[in-house]
């Protein structure tokens, strides 16, 4: 290695580190269950170096080196994901894209902007808004993610049920394969397969990107808000259907089971500081003995069915006002006591805070775990049904439903559990993935909708693939003929 | 800041998926991730666990944060990662593995009790006003030593409003800011009781530079030390003042506005400037992030004396973000982001010296 | 010596000078492309694939609005049975109605549908299918993914050149109730073409459009199709994005057609075809490009290297033939 940072330092003009600390901040993502080590003061295995290309040139010469001398090569963003989709396990390069970093000018007439691999979401969101626009993707990681890693995973955003999953947003794509050789997909009207969904969400294992071209639209003058409460899941599922049947296109779909409802009812900011002193101490105290017992805490949580269901619709001020109404009707022909803007207007501005309360969770000791799947409307409620039932007995469930488009949604459940002993805890996430993954994938739901695999479902994944896995292989041969991209994540 | 305390926002910082990942001006400018607010404090949460030794690359990763206080904009918990780092800045003094710009300054700054090293006195003699005086002005030794010219226009911009100043004698005393920020924790509060005393028969002072206001008002009391002097920006006396300032046209002028990180975040004062801004030039452009969400203009925590290319990238880049045109001017209330801008090559304007163009204009 | 016939096995039989196979299954369709690879022969050369054994016409499913279809069943018979559940495929344009669910499947401009805010997204929700090299390959289920690369785009709108499909899970929406049309006039067809993207983008969807382009004005003449008040409230937000855009309501419109194959085109290629003057009929109108007829000549990109090695990867001999 000590060679090759040689050789890569005169690559990339010296931006190149083997230094410990830099090596330890790319060692991990947001996997709940690195976090918990660290906690522990513990990390998992780091990179044996990190580098910063400025250039596809470069990118590419790094990836050709880096098959020279057999090293890994790991694309990084900045980092969120949270199925240790980076992590190093084979060692080798952290290729961070991040100076890859340009927002090309708005195309009005086309609607698009290039925007750079390893700018951050929220850096671009703002930057779009001060010129009047928007791309409408607002993942929850917008703060702590890139271009590059949202391509690598097929990220979703908030507002997903309008302007669609990143794979929508997407007109082309720029990278590095790993035969070293750069790419550039086609837009539209194209003849053979579309490359830019063959190549987005394969998490490094194929190639990196470094640029992609994205739908822009103008900046929404008018979001309306609306909440409502309904007495059982069963119901608040059915309205989401019946909206959009009904032809209304709400921007947001959110629908939080009681578990969800009680977790996340607090309003943070106001009660923070009280809050983030006491709610470990409590947590560490009470909450973790009770997590002991999920046996117990099941049946308790189901004695709750209230849910809420939030919609923002957005647009025109009079459209979005008429789509409002109209979707209130529906509701509240279902049963729904109508809330008003208030609870989904607080929810809105409240979306990222899931990261903080997380965070919460882990300074007590504790593991938040989130597993993330979509299904067609049909098995939506077989899918939570199923994997409440095999988890209540291993965790506490929380469950939202979003995502919502016409023929389904995703649901992403969050399993609190106790810490305790390492092998105790590594053995029970185990247990936990593999049993939420096996009930949800036999209830008709897939694998992942917006995380991605990682390293934390390339087996469920690769079960699911079934004959299939034979294509990704081929792919794997054909873009990466030595296996040196992001080895071990999505099974390959 | 107790270790204790260090701890726990380490902790609850090593605990989080990087919520406010994009605010810090460091990583956005270095762009590593090592050095976001996220890794610089599970690097404090490993060496304050034992996990790891405190060596000087952990030393240099405490020292990689300017205190601008965005991240803490972003987070829902209010940690405060700048003050946590200069808190652990005290013991990287004690191991004795402060950066080379950290220590060099320490060392001047216990030599000459400022750290340009001048003697402080008679330059503010040389400013002794000759008639008298509404508000003793307190410069700041930065732009005492380097920007004579803004403290002319100071003056200037501060008789047209009906409120004269004049240099004040306990100006020969640097806030002492730059021993806080090098973590020297206990030499920063004997000296601001030091600075208290020369205060005592003073009950005002204009402040110019927002960084000393800051450190009267926020840091002293923090550290246990009040004054007894009546400490105000010299943008809030001109704000007040302003009903009584000349009645004249806006300059023709478009220029891009930085709130600077220790008057905004630190003070709060955001509409101030913006109310003397907008009396004097005719178009104000904004950035995407302002306020309290503004970016930095890396001038603070001694990075331009440790990190110094990094510094200058992180001006580059909030000038930049402000206003893209390189032709069109950025504005701060605060000599320090102005110089900072200077030295990223960008037209820059103390908010001072365009005012003073505004009020002498023919 | 086996010959091509006898290789093919039960599923193959003599057509004139050639050969036509009708797979049922996909084990039976593999089994021909391994024939085909083998024997250095192709499809639409030597052999003829007909797809009519892929005839399965699976349950509508109304929660999630599909309909699971072989790819030998006719667009229309899918249509047909949808009907029945108060349910469609939608607009989808004049050509896709002759097709069978695989060519439908399998076309690059007709595989697609348009949802709010103007974006294309597969009109397949799920589908399976055979690679070129024998092997099936399945989407996931779930209305969207992240599950590693999207392998459903090897034979999505990929015109067959590097698999077949075999069956797909068509979405379906409301069969529309409601029909409106109505006419705008522009100075020219710039602000036209302009008023047509903005309405897309504020989430207006258009079924079909009209533009006709004389010297100093152009005619738009939009058709929405839907729920009642859906198309109604669409309508309004039309108007007020045209009018925003200079345009003036003249009229209901009279759905005049024009002649011509239809071509998926991009915004940039309708724009020079109008500025010449003449007529345009759209159909699948998207913000990527749309499909359209009057417009002379289709324009697409070079194709890219990277097509060229997936093919070579998965059909080395071309035994898919010269498709595109």
């Amino acid at each position: 290695m000590v060679d090759a940072a040689g050789a890569l330092a005169a690559l990339v003009h010296g931006r190149v580190s083997t230094r410990a600390l830099d090596r330890l901040a790319y060692s991990r993502d947001m996997w709940p269950l690195a976090t918990w080590w660290f906690q522990q003061g513990r990390v998992p295995p780091p990179p044996d170096a990190v580098v910063w290309p400025g250039s596809d040139d470069e990118v590419a010469q790094v990836i050709r080196l880096a098959r020279e001398r057999r090293l890994a090569v790991i694309p990084f963003g900045a980092g969120s994901g949270l199925c240790g989709g980076t992590i190093a396990t084979a060692g080798g390069l952290a290729l961070d894209l991040k100076r890859f970093d340009t927002i090309g000018p708005v195309d009005p007439q086309r609607r698009c902007v290039d925007v750079g691999a390893g700018v951050l979401g929220e850096t671009l969101e703002r930057r779009l808004a001060a010129r009047g626009w928007t791309m409408g993707h607002l993942p929850s990681s917008l703060a702590m993610s890139t271009v590059g890693g949202w391509l690598a995973t097929r990220s979703a955003g908030l507002l997903s049920s309008r302007y669609g999953k990143l794979e929508d947003l997407v007109l082309s794509v720029r990278g590095v394969l790993g035969t070293g050789e750069r790419f550039e997909t086609p837009e539209r009207p194209f003849l053979g397969p579309d490359l830019a969904q063959l190549l987005m969400g394969s998490e490094g294992a194929l190639c990196t990107f470094t640029s992609a071209r994205l739908r822009v639209h103008p900046r929404p003058e008018a979001r309306a808000f609306r909440a409502f409460d309904f007495q059982t899941v069963e119901r608040g599922l059915a309205a989401v259907r019946r909206v959009l049947r009904e032809g209304l296109r709400p921007a947001a779909v959110h629908l939080a089971d009681p578990s969800a409802l009680a977790f996340h009812a607090q309003p943070l900011e106001a009660r923070a500081r009280v809050a983030a002193a006491f709610l470990p101490a409590l947590f560490t105290q009470v909450g973790t003995r009770l997590l002991s017992w999920p046996r117990l805490l099941g049946p308790l949580a189901r004695l709750a069915t209230r849910c809420r269901l939030v919609f923002v619709f957005e647009g025109d001020p009079g459209h979005a006002d008429a789509e409002d109404r109209a979707a209130a009707a529906a509701c509240l022909s279902l049963g729904a006591n109508d809330l008003g803007e208030g609870p989904a207007r607080a929810w809105f501005q409240e979306r990222n805070d899931a990261a903080f309360r997380h965070a919460r969770v882990f300074r007590s000791g504790a593991l938040i775990d989130t597993l993330e799947v979509s299904a067609p409307w049909e098995h939506v409620l077989d899918v939570y049904q199923r994997v409440r039932a095999v988890m209540g007995a291993l965790a506490v469930v929380l469950c939202e439903f979003g995502h919502a488009t016409a023929d389904g949604c995703s649901l992403s459940f969050h399993f609190i559990t106790a810490g305790g002993p390492r092998d105790e805890v590594e053995a029970s996430a185990e247990q936990r993935w593999r049993a939420a993954l096996g009930a949800a994938t036999s209830a008709g739901a897939n694998v992942s909708h917006h995380h991605g695999i990682g390293l934390v479902k390339r087996r469920a994944y690769q079960d699911a693939l079934g004959e299939g896995r034979h294509a990704l292989a081929a792919l794997k041969r054909l873009f990466d003929p030595d296996g040196i991209m992001n080895p071990g994540k999505l099974g390959l | 800041m107790s270790l204790p305390s260090l701890a726990d926002a380490a902790a609850t910082c090593a605990a989080c998926p990087k919520a406010c990942r994009f605010s810090c001006p460091v990583s956005e400018a270095t762009q590593n991730e090592a050095l976001s607010a996220w890794g610089k404090m599970s690097v404090a949460h490993l060496v304050v666990t034992g996990a790891r030794p405190l060596d000087a690359e952990a030393a240099a990763a405490v020292h990689a944060c300017t205190g601008c206080g965005r991240c803490t904009s972003f987070c829902a918990h209010e940690n405060t990662p700048g003050a946590s780092l200069f808190a652990a800045r005290q013991q990287v003094v004690a191991a004795g593995l402060q950066p080379r710009g950290a220590a060099s300054t320490l060392a001047t700054f216990q030599q000459a009790q400022n750290p340009f090293g001048h003697e402080l006195g008679s330059l503010v003699a040389s400013w002794r006003a000759q008639r008298p005086v509404r508000y003793p002005l307190f410069p700041g030794c930065s732009s005492l030593v380097k920007r004579p010219a803004l403290l002319e226009q100071t003056l200037t911009v501060a008789e047209a409003f009906g409120a004269p100043m004049g240099v004040a004698k306990a100006a020969s005393k640097c806030c002492g800011y730059p021993l806080y920020a090098a973590g020297a924790f206990d030499a920063f509060t004997a000296h601001a009781r030091a600075v208290a005393d020369v205060f005592v028969e003073t009950p005002e002072v204009a402040v110019l530079d927002a960084g000393c206001a800051f450190t009267f008002r926020v840091l002293y009391p923090r550290f246990g030390v009040s004054l007894p002097t009546r400490m105000r920006t010299v943008v809030e006396v001109l704000f007040d003042n302003l009903p009584h300032a000349p009645n004249r046209p806006p300059l023709p002028e478009r220029v891009g506005y930085h709130d600077a990180c220790h008057l905004g975040r630190g003070l709060g004062l955001y509409d101030e400037p913006r109310a003397l801004l907008a009396r004097a030039v005719t178009a104000v452009v904004e950035a995407p992030s302002m306020r309290r969400e503004a970016g930095c203009s890396g001038g603070g925590g001694l990075l331009p004396r440790t990190m110094v290319e990094t510094s200058v990238e992180i001006a580059r880049r909030q000038a930049a973000e402000i206003v893209d045109d390189p032709g069109v001017a950025v504005v701060s209330a605060c000599p320090t982001s102005t110089r900072m801008f200077e030295r990223a090559g960008r037209r820059a304007s103390d908010l001072l010296s365009l005012l003073e163009r505004w009020v002498t204009q023919s | 010596m086996t010959t091509l016939l006898d290789s093919l096995g039960s599923v193959a039989s003599p057509l004139g000078p050639g050969v036509v196979v009708r797979p049922r299954t996909e084990r039976e369709l593999a089994h021909v492309l391994m024939v085909l690879k083998e024997r250095g022969a192709s499809l639409g050369v030597e052999v003829t694939l007909d797809r009519a054994g892929f005839a399965h016409l699976g349950q509508v499913h109304e929660a999630s609005m599909t309909i699971e279809a072989g790819a030998g069943v006719a667009v229309s018979d899918v249509e047909a049975k949808a009907n029945a559940l108060r349910l469609s495929l939608g607009a989808l344009p004049p050509a896709a109605w002759r097709l069978d669910v695989g060519a439908l499947v399998e076309s690059p401009t007709q595989a697609f549908r348009v949802v709010v805010p103007g974006r294309l997204e597969p009109l397949a929700a799920r589908v399976t299918g055979v690679l070129a090299d024998g092997r099936r390959v399945a989407s996931p289920p779930g209305p969207r993914h992240a599950t590693g690369p999207d392998l459903a785009s090897l034979l999505l709108g990929a015109g067959g050149v590097v698999g077949l499909v075999t069956s797909a899970t068509l979405r379906l929406v409301p069969l529309h109730e409601h029909e409106q049309r109505r006419t705008f006039s522009f100075s020219n067809s710039v602000p036209a073409l302009e008023a047509l993207r903005e309405a897309l983008s504020a989430g207006v969807l258009l079924s079909r459009v009209v533009v006709r382009s004389r010297a100093g004005r152009a005619l738009v003449e939009i058709t929405l199709r839907g729920a009642a008040a859906q198309v109604d409230r669409e309508l309004q937000l039309f108007g007020r994005v045209a009018e925003r855009g200079g345009g003036r309501f003249e009229g209901q419109g009279q759905e005049l057609p024009v002649d011509g194959d239809e071509a998926e085109v991009s915004w940039a290629a309708l724009a020079r075809a109008l500025s010449v003057g003449g007529a345009v009929e759209l159909y699948r109108v998207s913000l990527s490009s749309v499909v359209a007829r009057g417009v002379a000549v289709a324009e697409f990109d070079p194709p890219s290297p990277l097509t060229a090695a997936l093919r070579a990867a998965f059909d080395p001999t071309r035994a898919l033939g010269s498709r595109s």
